[in-house]
C-alpha cells in the first residue's frame, strides 16, 4: 500500500512538472508577442521590455522551463501582471467557491441519480423506470451551459424564485447557499442521468447473482439487500467514472461561473486567457490538473475500500 | 405419525413466458420429516431446482404458484405476503446454493453477512448486540470446521478456499436454527475430497440438529450415500418415489432404471453405457400421454396418448402405465443387465495394446509459470515466484490405447495435457511423439504435428466460434491446414461419425444442445484424422443420459479408427469406465499410475486411496462404510508445496522421512503399478 502511495504521489509530480512545461512552451506557439497583446497596440517599449524580464521572456526556453519548474517546485506560484498581487492569493480567493460548486453538484447527482437508478433496476419496464431512462439520456444531452441558461431563464428571470448571479452577500451563509443552487444543478443535471444509467445497468447485473438470491433466501429485507448489499458491489464501476468526470465537471464549472457570473477558477481561468494574463493561466492550469489527478487517486482509493478484492499495487492475477 | 416438517400438496408451478403459459411442475406431491434427507434427482430441465425455488417462494418473477400447497409445519406458505414469507425464509428455512464461489457477497465480510442473516430474524426490542450475533456466527462457524473462525470471520469470501466458502454458507444458513435446508447441488462445483467433506458434515449437522433437509442433485452416487427417501423427476413430473435402499434395488419406473444404467463406473469398462434415446423434452413441447414415453422402451400405444396416474408398487408411488391393472405390454425387465454391447474381444483383453509400441513419452517434464510483477515492483528490483504447475512427469502412452489422467483442481492435469500438445511450451524437459521430440521445435515444423495430435476442449460452447455455422465449422481445420476437400461430402460423413442427423450441419452454436455441442467438438477434432486425441472433462456439464451417449461414441470411435487417447477428468466414474489406465496426479506430480482394474481395487497410493473411498457410488448399501477415507484440508497452493512428499501433510501414514525426502515415481516388484511414495505396503487392498 505504502508503495502504491509513493507510487502515485510521484506521478502526480510528474503530471505537474509535464503540464509546466507545456504551458510555459504554449505561449511561444500561440502567435503573437505575450508582452505586446497584453500590454495593447500603444504599449511603451519600457514597459514591454519590463514585463519581457517579469515573464523572463528575454531568456532561453530552456532557461525559461527551469525557471517555471524551480518556481513551481518552490510552490511559488508567480505574480499578477496586472495587479502585482500574488497569484497565490488569487487562486485562494477563488478555489473554494469552485471546489464548493463542483462538490455541490456531485453530491446532488449522487444524491439523485444514484437512488434514480437504484429504483429503475429493481422495477425495470415500470413505468418509472420507463420515463427515468426517457429523463436520464435527454440528462445526459444537455449540456451544462444549455442547462444553466434555461435553469437562469426559468428560475431566476420568469419565475423570480432564485437569484440570478454572483454569490450573495458577504458572510451569509444562507445567502450563498441559494445562490449556489441554480448553478449548481445546472452542473448536475448531465451527471444525474448519467449515474442513473450507470447504476441501473450495473445494478441489474448485481441482482442476477447468486448471493442476492442467496440473501433473499435469508430473508433479509428486500430494501437492506438493494441499498447495501447490492448497491456496494454496483456502486464500484461507478466511482471509476466519477474519478474520471472530476475533469469533466471542471470544464463544465468554467461555463457555469461564467452564465452566472459566480467568481472561481473558471472564471479566474477565462478572464486571464481574455486579457493574455499568462502567469495566472498557468497557475490556474497547474492548480485543475492537480485537482483532477487527485480525485483519480481518491477514486482509486476509495475502489480499495469498496472492493476487498482489490490489492492496489499488486498485479491482478 | 408426528406431522411432517414439509408436506407439499399437488403443487403446481407455471411461468409466464412470450411463447405463452408453461407448466413447470405437474401435481407435486410429496413431505419431509424431521431429520430426513429427501434426495431429487434428475436430469436438468426436469424443475428440480423450480421445486425448490417454489418451496422457498423465491420463483422469478414470471413465475406462479398455480395451485397447490405447500405446508411448513402445517402452515400453508402460499397464503403468506412477501413480508411474511420473509420472516419464514432464513428463520424456518434456509438454502445453500450449488456455487459456493458466487453466493458469497464479495464487498461484504463475513462477519457483517452473517449478523445481517441474523439481523433480519432479531426483533429490535430484544437487544442482542452485534457482539452476540457475532459471537453465534463464530460458534456456527466453528460447528462447521473453519479453523480459527473468531480470527477469520473478519475476512472476506475471496480469502478462503472454495470448500471453506460452502462451509460457511451451510453455517450461514443454519444461523437460525431453520427446521428446513433446502440444498440445491451443495457439492457439484467441489472436487471429489471436499464432496465427501461437505456430505459429511450435512449428515453430521443433521443428526445433531435434526434439520429436514430436500437435497437437490444430479448425481445418484450423492442420492445412494445421504438420502433417506428419493424423489425421482422428469420433465416436471414427479416419476417415482420412494425408500433410498428400494429405489437403488428396486426401481420402478423405467425412467429410473435408465438413469441407473446410463452411470459410468470402473465395473463397466469393458462395455458400452446403456443411454437413454433423446433428450429431456422442452416445456413448450411436452408430449401428449406419459411425458416419457417417447424415450422409454416399454411405451405401448396407451402411453402416448394417455396420461398415467400415480400407483402404489410396493413402498413406492410410481408415475406409470406399467402399474395399472390394465396394462397388457412388457411388464419386468430384468434392468440391470439389458443391452450393454461389449466391446469387440481385442478391446477387452486389451493385449494389443498394453504391448504396443510408445506414441507420446513425456521426459521431465515441467512446466512453471512465473508471477507476474508489476512494471513499478521490477523496476525496484523485485522479482515474482514461479507456480510449477507440472514437476517432472514421466509418462507414456501407447499406440491404441487410454490414458485417464485424474486429480482434483490445482494438480496440473490440464496444464500437462497443453505442455504434451504444445500448446504452451515446457519449462524443461521433453515431449516425444513418435520418436521425434516435439519441445523443441518451431511453430513450422510443429504445424503438421498438430494435424495428428488434436484435442477436444472442455466447454465447447466458449471453444466453438458463435457466428459459424457447423458445416463451417467442420470444415475449418481442412482450411487451417490447406487441404482440398469435397466440403459437403465431408461434413455429411462427420456429422454420421459422431451420430448427428444431416441437419445439423445449418446450425449454428447456440441451437445446438450441450450434447450435441460437444459431439461437434469431437468431429472438429476428427476432422484431420489425427493419432492422438486429448479430451479435457469431455463430460463435463453434461446430464447423465447424454454424457453415456458421449462416452460411448468415444470408446466406439477409437476401437474403430484405432485411436490414441488421454483423457483429463476430475470424475472418477467416467475415468474408470474409459481408461485402459490411469495416471493420478497431485501438486503437478504423477503419484500412481496403473491399469485401470488394478488402481480401482488396489491403490497403492494413499492419495489413490482416499480418491477411491470418497467415490459416491450409486449403491446405498455400500454407504457410511465405516472405513471411508475422508482427507482433511485441502491441495496446497502450488505457489508453496511442501517440503517432501506433495500429499505428507493430509496423509494418515506420514512418518519423518515424507517430510524431507520427495518420493520418485518407481516401478512395484512383479506388477505394471507405478507408486511415487515411501510407504505403498501400508495401504490394504479394500475393493470397491
Amino acid at each position: 500500500m505504502r508503495a502504491y502511495l509513493l507510487k502515485r504521489v510521484l506521478m502526480t509530480i510528474l503530471v505537474l512538472i509535464l503540464v509546466t512545461i507545456y504551458l510555459t512552451l504554449l505561449i511561444h506557439i500561440v502567435p503573437g508577442d505575450p508582452a505586446k497583446s497584453l500590454l495593447g497596440p500603444r504599449a511603451n517599449p519600457e514597459r514591454i521590455i519590463k514585463i519581457r524580464s517579469a515573464m523572463n521572456l528575454d531568456k532561453p526556453v530552456l532557461t525559461q522551463i527551469g525557471l517555471a519548474l524551480g518556481s513551481l517546485l518552490r510552490g511559488d506560484l508567480g505574480t499578477d501582471l496586472f495587479t502585482g498581487r500574488s497569484i497565490g492569493e488569487l487562486i485562494r480567493a477563488a478555489l473554494p467557491h469552485t471546489l464548493i460548486l463542483a462538490w455541490t453538484s456531485l453530491s446532488l447527482a449522487g444524491l439523485i441519480g444514484i437512488p434514480l437508478g437504484v429504483y429503475s433496476a429493481t422495477h425495470p419496464d415500470s413505468w418509472l423506470d420507463r420515463f427515468t431512462a426517457i429523463i436520464s439520456i435527454s440528462f445526459i444531452t444537455v449540456p451544462s451551459y444549455v442547462g444553466g441558461l434555461f435553469l437562469l431563464l426559468l428560475f431566476a428571470v420568469k419565475f423570480q424564485w432564485m437569484p440570478s448571479i454572483g454569490l450573495g452577500e458577504t458572510g451569509d451563509v444562507l445567502d450563498y447557499l441559494k445562490h449556489l443552487i441554480l448553478p449548481a444543478s445546472a452542473l448536475a443535471i448531465t451527471w444525474i442521468g448519467y449515474l442513473a444509467r450507470l447504476v441501473r445497468a450495473s445494478l441489474l447485473e448485481v441482482l442476477n447473482q447468486t448471493y442476492i438470491r442467496a440473501e433473499m433466501a435469508a430473508g433479509i429485507p428486500l430494501r437492506k439487500i438493494y441499498y447495501r448489499f447490492a448497491l456496494k458491489n454496483a456502486i464500484i464501476p461507478t466511482v471509476a467514472v466519477l474519478g474520471l468526470g472530476v475533469g469533466n465537471l471542471m470544464a463544465g464549472a468554467v461555463f457555469v461561473e461564467l452564465i452566472f457570473t459566480r467568481p472561481g477558477m473558471g472564471s479566474l481561468i477565462y478572464n486571464a486567457i481574455q486579457a493574455r494574463n499568462y502567469p495566472v493561466v498557468r497557475a490556474g492550469v497547474l492548480v485543475v490538473a492537480f485537482l483532477f489527478v487527485a480525485a483519480n487517486l481518491l477514486a482509486d482509493l476509495l475502489y480499495t475500500y469498496l472492493d476487498p478484492r482489490i490489492q492496489l499495487g499488486k498485479a491482478r492475477g | 405419525m408426528e406431522t411432517p416438517i414439509l408436506q407439499v400438496l399437488d403443487l403446481e408451478v407455471k411461468y409466464h413466458t412470450r411463447e405463452g403459459i408453461l407448466t413447470a411442475i405437474r401435481n407435486a406431491n410429496f413431505e419431509i420429516h424431521q431429520g430426513e434427507i429427501v434426495g431429487f434427482v434428475g436430469e436438468s430441465g426436469c424443475g428440480k431446482s423450480t421445486i425448490a425455488s417454489a418451496v422457498m417462494r423465491l420463483l422469478p418473477p414470471n413465475g406462479e404458484i398455480s395451485s397447490g400447497k405447500i405446508l411448513l409445519n402445517g402452515e400453508d406458505l402460499t397464503r403468506l405476503n412477501m413480508e411474511q414469507m420473509r420472516r419464514y425464509r432464513g428463520r424456518e428455512m434456509s438454502m445453500i446454493f450449488q456455487d459456493a464461489m458466487t453466493s458469497l457477497n464479495p464487498v461484504f465480510s463475513i462477519e457483517q453477512q452473517m449478523i445481517a442473516a441474523q439481523r433480519a430474524h432479531t426483533p429490535a426490542s430484544r437487544k442482542q448486540t452485534d457482539l452476540d450475533l457475532c459471537r453465534t456466527a463464530i460458534e456456527m462457524l466453528d460447528r462447521v470446521g473453519i479453523p480459527d473462525a473468531a480470527e477469520r470471520i473478519k475476512a472476506y469470501p475471496h480469502q478462503f478456499s472454495g470448500g471453506m466458502r460452502q462451509r460457511i454458507m451451510i453455517a450461514m444458513a443454519l444461523l437460525c436454527n431453520s427446521n428446513l435446508l433446502v440444498a440445491d447441488e451443495p457439492t457439484s462445483a467441489l472436487d471429489v475430497t471436499l464432496e465427501a467433506q461437505i456430505l459429511e458434515l450435512i449428515c453430521g449437522l443433521r443428526d445433531e440438529l435434526g434439520t429436514a433437509i430436500l437435497y437437490i442433485t444430479h448425481d445418484l452416487g450423492v442420492i445412494a450415500q445421504i438420502c433417506d427417501r428419493v424423489v425421482v423427476m422428469y420433465a416436471g413430473n414427479i416419476a417415482e418415489t420412494g425408500d433410498v435402499y428400494r429405489i437403488f434395488d428396486q426401481p420402478k419406473h423405467p425412467y429410473t432404471r435408465a438413469l441407473l444404467q446410463s452411470h459410468p463406473s470402473h465395473r463397466k469398462n469393458a462395455h458400452r453405457l446403456r443411454t437413454i434415446p433423446g433428450v429431456v423434452p422442452s416445456l413448450r413441447e411436452l408430449p401428449a400421454g406419459c411425458k416419457f414415453a417417447p424415450r422409454c422402451d416399454l411405451a405401448q400405444d396407451i402411453c402416448h396418448e394417455q396420461e398415467p396416474a400415480y400407483h402404489s408398487v410396493e413402498d413406492q408411488s410410481v408415475l406409470c402405465h406399467v402399474y395399472s391393472p390394465d396394462w397388457t405390454g412388457p411388464e419386468e425387465v430384468d434392468w440391470r443387465e439389458p443391452a450393454q454391447e461389449i466391446l469387440p474381444a481385442s478391446a477387452i483383453d486389451g493385449t494389443d495394446r498394453s504391448t504396443g509400441p510408445a506414441i507420446i513419452q513425456t521426459r521431465d517434464l515441467h512446466k512453471h509459470f512465473a508471477d507476474h510483477a508489476g512494471m513499478f515492483s521490477q523496476l525496484l528490483g523485485r522479482q515474482g515466484g514461479s507456480v510449477q504447475a507440472v514437476a517432472g512427469v514421466d509418462i507414456e502412452v501407447r499406440r491404441g490405447e487410454t490414458l485417464g489422467i485424474v486429480g482434483e483442481s490445482g494438480s496440473g492435469k490440464t496444464t500437462l495435457a497443453r505442455t504434451i500438445l504444445r500448446l504452451i511450451d515446457p519449462t524443461l524437459g521433453k515431449v516425444i511423439v513418435s520418436g521425434r521430440d516435439i519441445s523443441a521445435l518451431g511453430t513450422r515444423q510443429l504445424q503438421p504435428m498438430r494435424a495428428m495430435m488434436q484435442m477436444i476442449f472442455q466447454d465447447p460452447t466458449s471453444s466453438l466460434s458463435p457466428r459459424m455455422k457447423t458445416s463451417s465449422l467442420l470444415i475449418e481445420p481442412f482450411r487451417i491446414h490447406g487441404i482440398e476437400v469435397d466440403e459437403k461430402q465431408k461434413v455429411h460423413e462427420l456429422l454420421t461419425m459422431v451420430g448427428l442427423s444431416a441437419e445439423q450441419a445449418d446450425k449454428y452454436p447456440h441451437q445446438l444442445s450441450g450434447g450435441q455441442a460437444r459431439r461437434i467438438g469431437i468431429a472438429r477434432a476428427l476432422a484431420l484424422e489425427p493419432d492422438i486425441l486429448l479430451a479435457d472433462e469431455p463430460t463435463a456439464g453434461l446430464d447423465v443420459s447424454v454424457a453415456a451417449g458421449v462416452l460411448n461414441l468415444l470408446k466406439d470411435l477409437r476401437d474403430r479408427l484405432n485411436l490414441t487417447y488421454i483423457i483429463i477428468t476430475h470424475n472418477l466414474n467416467v475415468i474408470g469406465f474409459i481408461s485402459d489406465r490411469v495416471a493420478v496426479m497431485y501438486l503437478g506430480r504423477v503419484v500412481e499410475l496403473a491399469d485401470t482394474q488394478d488402481l480401482y481395487s488396489h491403490p497403492k497410493h494413499p492419495y489413490t486411496e482416499a480418491l477411491m473411498s470418497a467415490i459416491p457410488i450409486p449403491d446405498p448399501d455400500i454407504r457410511a462404510r465405516e472405513d471411508q477415507i475422508i482427507l482433511k484440508g485441502e491441495i496446497p497452493s502450488p505457489r508453496n508445496p511442501p517440503a517432501g512428499c506433495p500429499f505428507h501433510p493430509r496423509c494418515r501414514y506420514a512418518e519423518k522421512r515424507c517430510g524431507s525426502e520427495i518420493p520418485l515415481l518407481r516401478v512395484l516388484p512383479d506388477t505394471n503399478h507405478q507408486v511415487a511414495c515411501h510407504f505403498p505396503e501400508k495401504v490394504q487392498a479394500r475393493p470397491i
